[in-house]
């Protein structure tokens, strides 16, 4: 979603960008604090919701027995879909580079790399399929990196019951799925990575950038970054061009903000289950920030 | 664009016939007004009051409990989350999201989003796009001047889409539409310098909505909850003859030092405004003063966010809170 933004604020968040200091005193490479909750959507296996700014995303995850994938018989699978909602966002869902299908293959590029062995049930016939379904509830910049936070988050979150297969002696299997709540697996999102968008205004690059600096940038890139700091996605939107010399700064600052971006949300979630172990009946979800807050 | 109001014609002679109602119904309603800060605070489909005096005004409606209209008298019901107000018999919810709905005089931040028909079309928050009439503004080369054809040719050279304009409420249309004037010097074309918006609710009404602020930025807080800062500049460019055409490239680009003040500023509105707080020169100052001791980007974090909003809550005048 942009802006129509006039020429000279357009210069003036140009000449903040490359003096180092933009709209709110943060840094070229300076991420907005964020707040998640999770497991907040007492109907999905694994749920979470990551607010940045104003952008607001809610994921939910639901694992169901399906049919594996031809090419990959010994794994689970991923199923992602992505929908704005229709009062908040209503505006971003038309927008051309912001779609909900692209913002949906982009966070399924995301995941490739992800091994879903554990999800194999009968190899070649049955496997757990891990439906990802995000919400955008508000998107005012940084949709992709938002999104992707909420996904990781939701899939730290997700229990999977535990199956138990047996064999009936005449070549048929039957499935008993386990209802005991703490009869549950996790699932490995160690290699599941996050996204971080680089926009480019003038002659330098950003991070979390805001509605009023997407809508002057000039070219974007998408670049998902795992814990290890190795590079899973490198996608450009948008039409603009992006000199090499700056695409190689670009990713620096992707591995190191994207590396501290996990932490970050592996030590918010660490906070969430302590609070969580101290203060179980404590109000959580929606409608209750508004308690909080005064 | 448009929200569904349910609301009364509350014609002005029921109004004003407010001596006729019983001492009982006030007793009966004075207890409704006791919440927290002495204020009746609503959800939707939160009944109101049970008294049958009441008119109901914008905000809410009469909610039958029964089928059988003799057996129970409907309820005041509101429709929107916000506060109840009072007018002698009158009842109105004033919710506390909304958009703007404009009075004649208000000061305005608008964003231009259309040209066509003699007039600008701009976005102010409000539900229906702000109109600035070429005839509400002034053109170079005399205030009096008939404008010609070629000046509606020229409107583009004047404002365009993207635009960025200070403005005063001068009429509203029937169907809602605020007619906008920009016919003094203090309004007009916004240059360099940074927009926000919050809520219009926030934004204290009060004499003045120009403000130079001690360090040096320039603030307009508009009704309609856009606000403009830019840097504070000599006056002289504001002294020039009105008919004189302002070179658009006399205008400087925000210096780095006017910059991080702007930032303070900036991030101390968006913390009065995410923890409901009125918007006016002086909860801004407080904040300011309060946020001194942190960094600029700091008072992104909650926990500096508290900090600078307790001050301005502690040191604001408690009426206006």
């Amino acid at each position: 979603m942009t802006l129509a933004l006039s020429r000279f604020e357009q210069e003036d968040i140009a000449a903040g960008v490359a003096a180092n200091l933009r709209s709110d005193g943060r840094l070229r490479t300076d991420y907005r604090p964020f707040t998640v909750e999770s497991g907040i959507v007492s109907n999905t296996s694994g749920s979470a919701r990551v607010r940045l700014g104003l952008t607001d995303v809610l994921v939910g995850v639901k694992a169901e027995i399906g049919e594996p994938d031809q090419a990959k018989p010994t794994q689970g699978r991923f199923e992602v879909t992505v929908d704005f909602s229709s009062t908040s966002a209503s505006a971003a869902a038309f927008d051309d580079d912001n779609t909900e299908t692209e913002l949906a293959s982009a966070i399924a590029r995301t995941l490739k790399g992800v091994d879903l062995s554990a999800l194999c049930i009968v190899p070649g016939e049955q496997c757990w399929v891990i439906y990802i379904d995000a919400l955008i509830l508000v998107a005012a910049g940084n949709a992709y990196d938002v999104l992707s936070l909420a996904v990781r988050a939701a899939l730290a979150n997700t229990r999977i019951p535990k199956v138990e297969v047996s064999d009936d002696g005449h070549g048929r299997v039957e499935l008993e799925v386990s209802d005991d709540p703490h009869h549950v697996t996790e699932l490995d999102i160690r290699a599941v990575p996050v996204i971080v968008t680089l926009s480019k205004i003038g002659a330098f690059h950003i991070v979390d950038a805001t509605i009023e600096e997407e809508s002057c940038a000039k070219s974007r890139v998408h670049v998902a970054v795992d814990s290890k700091g190795a590079f899973c996605m490198v996608t450009k939107a948008s039409a603009g061009g992006i000199e090499p010399q700056l695409l190689f700064d670009a990713l620096e600052s992707a591995k190191q903000v994207g590396q501290h971006l996990l932490s970050q949300l592996e030590a918010t979630l660490k906070q969430e289950e302590r609070a969580l172990a101290m203060f179980p009946n404590s109000q959580r979800g929606f409608l209750t920030d508004l308690q909080s807050a005064t | 664009m448009m929200d569904v109001e349910p609301s009364s014609s509350s014609s002005s002679s029921a109004m004003q016939s407010s001596s006729d109602y019983s001492s009982a119904a006030i007793a009966g309603a004075a207890e409704l007004f006791i919440a927290a800060n002495g204020r009746h605070i609503v959800c939707p489909g939160d009944t109101i009051t049970t008294e049958t005096s009441f008119m109901r005004g914008h905000g809410t409606y009469f909610q039958q409990q029964s089928k059988d209209e003799n057996e129970q008298p409907a309820q005041l019901t509101a429709a929107y989350a916000g506060i109840v107000e009072r007018v002698n018999k009158l009842l109105v919810v004033r919710p506390l999201r909304t958009r703007y709905s404009g009075e004649v005089g208000d000061v305005v931040v608008g964003r231009v989003t259309g040209l066509g028909g003699k007039r600008w079309k701009l976005d102010i928050n409000a539900r229906l796009d702000g109109i600035l009439l070429l005839s509400s503004v002034n053109l170079p080369g005399g205030v009096l001047r008939r404008r010609s054809a070629e000046d509606e040719l020229m409107m583009r050279d004047h404002l365009t889409e993207g635009d960025v304009i200070s403005a005063e409420v001068q009429s509203l249309f029937s169907d809602g539409t605020l007619s906008l004037h920009t016919r003094s010097l203090k309004y007009g074309k916004l240059h360099y310098g940074s927009f926000m918006s919050v809520p219009s609710a926030l934004i204290k009404r009060c004499k003045n909505h120009f403000h130079d602020l001690p360090c040096g930025v320039t603030m307009i807080l508009g009704l309609n909850g856009y606000i403009w800062l830019s840097e504070t500049r000599a006056t002289a460019q504001m002294q020039l003859n009105p008919n004189d055409e302002i070179e658009e490239t006399s205008f400087q680009i925000t210096s780095i030092n006017a910059r991080s003040n702007i930032a303070r500023i900036r991030n101390c509105i968006n913390a009065l405004a995410s923890r409901h707080m009125p918007i006016y020169d002086s909860t801004v100052v407080y904040a300011y003063d309060a946020s001194l001791e942190f960094d600029v980007k700091a008072l992104l974090q909650p926990e500096a966010i508290d900090k600078i909003t307790a001050h301005a809550r502690a040191l604001a005048d408690p009426g206006a809170m």
